[in-house]
C-alpha cells in the first residue's frame, strides 16, 4: 500500500482540477452509497483535467491512471501479465495500490466475475485487467454473463501491437464482440484519455453492459516527452433514458382502469431507488408483484408479493425490464405493456433475447428511470372509487401471500430431520443466525428450491444480489467474492449459498477471498452431482423406452466425493464438513459466523439433497 | 335397493374369488410381503431409477417434483401414474425400464417414511 516519495512527486504535478474531478466524480458514481440513491438526476459537468509533463520521469501508463482514477474505481481484479505490466507498475507505485487496488485473481474469468457481482452491490464497476489475448479467452464466459445481466464491467486489456510476438492479436475483443457493448484500442495516449473516459459513460448508461479498452505495451511503458501536454476529458454520466411521456401516461391509465394488474419484474430495480420505486407504484395500485428476481425487486414479504399463478388472472400486466415475459403466461385477452431498455442495444449471435415479446404497449426505456413519471401519472388518475376498489384486491393479495408462507412452512417440514440435509432445513438454520444482522445474499436465492427466498425477510437493495443472466456455470463463486468484497466496508455479513458444481469450476475464488481478506460465510450446496442433467438424461432415457438407471454416468461427483472443507482451508479458509448430520449444522453456523465476524472467510461443506 | 344388492353380490364375488384380477394386479406382489427387506431395496431404487432428482431422497419434494413422502396412492394408483404419468414426470412405461415389483419395494420404502413433524413443533419455522 505504500508510495514512494518519487511518485508523489510525479503526481504533484497534476493540477489541482483533478482533485476536484476524482471528488465530483466519486460523489456522482452510481451507487456511491451505501443503499444506493437514484441516478436519474442530470449531474454538473466539472472541468477536464490538464497534464502538463515538465520532466522525463511519466510514463504512458502514469498518465492512464490519471485518466482512470477520477473515475472512481475502487478496485482493479487482474491476473497479471508482461503486456499490461507497465500500467500494474503505475497502479502500485504511481497511485499507490489505493483507489484503485489490485485484487489478484488466478483466473481472468474470477476477474471479471467479481467485478460483476462488485456491481450488484456497489453500483459502480470494477475495473480488470488482463491479457487482451489468451486472458480475454479465458475470461469470456464471465463477460457473457455480465452482457447477459446488463452489468457493466470495465476490461482493460494488454496488447502488443507495436513489436508483436506469439500472443499478440490483431483485434482482441473481436471474440468477445457479441456480448461487449463497446470497444477500442487507442494507438496514442490523447486517444486512449478519449475512449477510457467514453466507455465509461457507455457502460454506465443503460442498458448497462461491458466494455473494454485495449492497451498497447509500448504505450504504458513509454516515457513521454518533456513539454508534452495531455487532457483527460471531463465525465459527465448520461441521464438514463426515460419513457416518452404519452406513453407513459397511457400504461397509467391502463393500469389505473384495470381490474386486476399486475407488475412483473426481472431487472427492474438497478438500484436502492428502484426498489423503493417498485413498492411505492405497487402500494399505489394494490397490484400484485411477480418477481423473477434477477435483482432485489421486491420485498419478499411484501403482502402484495406473489406466485407467478396470478399472472393468470391479470386483465393489465406490466412488465419492467422484463423482455422474456411470454405472452403466454397470461390469459387470453390480457394486456401486456413493457417498459425496457432491451431493445435499445442489443446483440443478434447469441439468442439471450428469446422470442420476441408482441406487447401491446412496449416502451424502449429504462424502468427505473421512467417510474418516477408513471407514479406521478397514476397518483393523478386515482380517483376516491379506484381507491376503494384497490383495497379490496389488496385484501385479497394479501390473503393469498399469506396462504403461500404457511404453505411453505409445511413443506419445509418433509425431509427436516433427512440426511443428506434438507436444503429448507439449511435455509431455516441460516436465518436464525443471521436474521438481526446485517446481511446480504451474494448469490442466487433460487438454488437449493428457492428456499432462503421463501423463509427469510428480503427487504433492502443489498438482500439479494440476483442471478448470473446467462445459466452458465462458473459465476456465482467468484461473483459471491466480488459482492462480498463491495459489502466489506459496510461492515455486512455476506451469505453465499453455493452450488458444487459452479463451485469447482472457478476454486481458485476461494485464495483470492482468503488473500485480500474478505469476509463471508459460504454454504455448500454439496449433492455431489450436476442434479438437473441427472433430471435430463433421465427424462430422456425414460422417453427412449431405455435404461434410467444409468443417468448418471458423467453427472455424479463420487469415487472420490469432493471434500470442499480440505479445499477451502487449503487456501486459507476457516472449513467445516462434509456435515450431513442435521443436528450439527446450528453449531457448526455458529462458529463458522463467529470468524466472519472476526473478518475472514468461511465455508461450511454440507451435504444436502438434490434441490 | 337394487345398488345395495349390487354391492353385497361384488362383495360376495370378491370374497369367493369370483372376480379375477387385472393383469397388473397379478404382477403385483402383496402388500403385506414387502417390509422390511423390501423397504430396503425400496430405497435403493429410488435412487436407481432417479427419483430422488426430483423428489429428494426421501420422497420430501421440491422445486422440481411434488412431495411424495406422504402419498395417498394406492400401489396400483402409484403404478399407473409412474407408467403414465399426468404432467412433467418421465413416463416409466414397461417393465424393461423398471419392473413391477421394483416399483412395488419403491412403494414400500415410500409408505414407511413417517410423517413429517407439524410445522408448529419446529421453533425455527415459528420465528421471524
Amino acid at each position: 500500500m505504500g508510495q514512494d516519495k518519487g511518485s508523489v512527486d510525479r503526481r504533484s504535478f497534476l493540477k489541482a482540477a483533478a482533485t476536484s474531478g476524482a471528488a465530483f466524480v466519486g460523489s456522482q458514481a452510481l451507487g456511491a452509497q451505501a443503499e444506493r440513491p437514484a441516478d436519474a438526476a442530470p449531474p454538473q459537468a466539472d472541468a477536464p483535467t490538464v497534464v502538463e509533463i515538465v520532466n522525463d520521469e511519466k510514463h504512458g501508463s502514469d498518465f492512464m491512471m490519471d485518466v482512470l482514477k477520477p473515475l472512481g474505481f475502487e478496485y482493479v481484479t487482474i491476473n497479471p501479465h508482461s503486456d499490461s505490466g507497465g500500467l500494474q507498475e503505475s497502479i502500485i507505485n504511481y497511485t499507490g495500490n489505493s483507489n484503485p487496488e489490485l485484487i489478484t485473481c488466478l483466473h481472468e474469468e474470477v476477474a471479471v466475475a467479481m467485478a460483476h457481482g462488485y456491481f450488484k452491490i456497489e453500483g459502480k464497476p470494477l475495473a480488470a485487467l488482463m491479457y487482451s489475448s489468451v486472458g480475454l479467452q479465458h475470461a469470456s464466459m464471465a463477460v457473457y454473463s455480465a452482457f447477459c445481466d446488463r452489468v457493466p464491467v470495465y476490461m482493460l486489456l494488454g496488447n502488443r501491437v507495436w513489436n508483436p510476438d506469439s500472443r499478440s492479436v490483431r483485434d482482441p475483443v473481436g471474440l468477445a464482440r457479441d456480448f461487449t457493448k463497446w470497444d477500442d484500442q487507442p494507438v496514442s495516449l490523447e486517444q486512449f484519455a478519449a475512449s477510457a473516459v467514453r466507455a465509461y459513460a457507455i457502460a454506465m448508461t443503460p442498458p448497462l453492459m461491458p466494455v473494454a479498452i485495449t492497451i498497447d505495451q509500448k504505450l504504458q511503458e513509454s516515457r513521454i516527452p518533456k513539454g508534452t501536454t495531455l487532457r483527460v476529458p471531463k465525465y459527465t454520466p448520461n441521464a438514463a433514458p426515460e419513457g416518452e411521456s404519452g406513453a407513459v401516461s397511457e400504461v397509467a391509465r391502463l393500469l389505473v382502469n384495470a381490474e386486476f394488474p399486475v407488475l412483473a419484474v426481472e431487472r427492474a430495480a438497478r438500484t436502492a431507488a428502484g426498489l423503493g420505486y417498485i413498492i411505492e407504484l405497487a402500494e399505489l395500485l394494490q397490484a400484485g408483484v411477480v418477481d423473477t428476481i434477477q435483482r432485489m425487486n421486491f420485498p419478499s414479504r411484501h403482502p402484495l408479493s406473489q406466485d407467478a399463478a396470478v399472472l393468470r388472472e391479470a386483465d393489465v400486466v406490466l412488465a419492467l425490464e422484463h423482455p422474456l415475459l411470454s405472452r403466454s403466461s397470461l390469459k387470453a385477452g390480457a394486456k401486456l405493456l413493457s417498459i425496457s431498455s432491451f431493445d435499445l442495444f442489443t446483440r443478434s449471435n447469441y439468442w439471450h433475447f428469446g422470442a420476441y415479446q408482441e406487447a401491446d404497449l412496449p416502451i424502449a426505456a429504462d424502468a427505473e428511470a421512467t417510474l418516477p413519471a408513471l407514479i406521478e401519472a397514476v397518483k393523478r388518475l386515482i380517483t376516491p372509487d379506484r381507491k376503494r376498489t384497490f383495497e379490496a384486491r389488496r385484501a385479497k393479495l394479501a390473503d393469498a401471500h399469506q396462504r403461500t408462507r404457511e404453505r411453505n412452512r409445511v413443506l419445509a417440514t418433509h425431509g427436516w430431520d433427512a440426511s443428506p440435509l434438507s436444503t429448507a432445513r439449511i435455509a431455516a438454520e441460516l436465518w436464525e443466525q443471521i436474521k438481526d444482522k446485517d446481511w446480504s445474499l451474494v448469490s442466487r436465492s433460487d438454488g437449493m428450491s428457492d428456499w432462503a427466498w421463501r423463509l427469510w425477510d428480503f427487504k433492502k437493495y443489498h438482500h439479494h444480489i440476483g442471478q448470473s443472466g446467462s445459466l452458465g456455470i462458473g459465476y456465482s463463486n467468484p461473483a459471491a467474492v466480488g459482492a462480498a468484497l463491495a459489502n466489506r466496508k459496510y461492515g455486512r455479513l455476506s451469505v453465499n449459498l453455493q452450488n458444487d458444481g459452479d463451485f469447482m469450476f472457478l476454486p481458485g475464488t476461494l485464495w483470492t477471498a482468503a488473500h485480500h481478506q474478505i469476509p463471508m460465510l459460504t454454504v455448500m450446496h454439496n449433492n455431489r452431482m450436476y442434479n438437473q442433467e441427472v433430471m435430463v438424461v433421465a427424462r430422456i432415457a425414460a422417453e427412449r423406452n431405455r435404461d434410467v438407471s444409468r443417468c448418471h454416468y458423467g453427472n455424479v461427483f463420487d469415487k472420490p466425493f469432493i471434500n470442499y472443507a480440505q479445499l477451502a482451508k487449503s487456501m486459507g479458509w476457516y472449513a467445516e464438513g462434509p456435515i450431513d448430520n442435521p443436528r450439527e449444522l446450528a453449531p457448526a453456523i455458529r462458529r463458522a459466523l463467529a470468524v466472519v465476524e472476526r473478518g475472514e472467510p468461511a465455508l461450511l461443506d454440507t451435504v444436502t439433497q438434490p434441490n | 335397493m337394487f345398488v345395495f344388492r349390487w354391492v353385497t353380490f361384488a362383495l360376495l364375488a370378491f370374497l369367493l374369488g369370483l372376480v379375477a384380477p387385472t393383469r397388473a394386479q397379478q404382477r403385483l406382489p402383496a402388500a403385506t410381503s414387502l417390509a422390511p427387506e423390501a423397504i430396503e431395496k425400496g430405497k435403493q431404487n429410488f435412487v436407481t431409477y432417479a427419483c430422488y432428482a426430483c423428489h429428494g431422497y426421501g420422497g420430501q419434494g421440491s422445486d422440481v417434483g411434488p412431495r411424495i413422502d406422504t402419498t395417498r396412492l394406492t400401489l396400483q394408483g402409484f403404478v399407473n401414474i409412474v407408467r403414465k404419468p399426468a404432467r412433467r414426470m418421465p413416463p416409466f412405461r414397461t417393465e424393461r425400464q423398471i419392473t413391477d415389483a421394483a416399483l412395488a419395494e419403491i412403494y414400500a420404502f415410500l409408505k414407511s417414511l413417517p410423517s413429517p413433524p407439524d410445522p408448529k413443533t419446529i421453533p425455527l419455522l415459528n420465528g421471524n
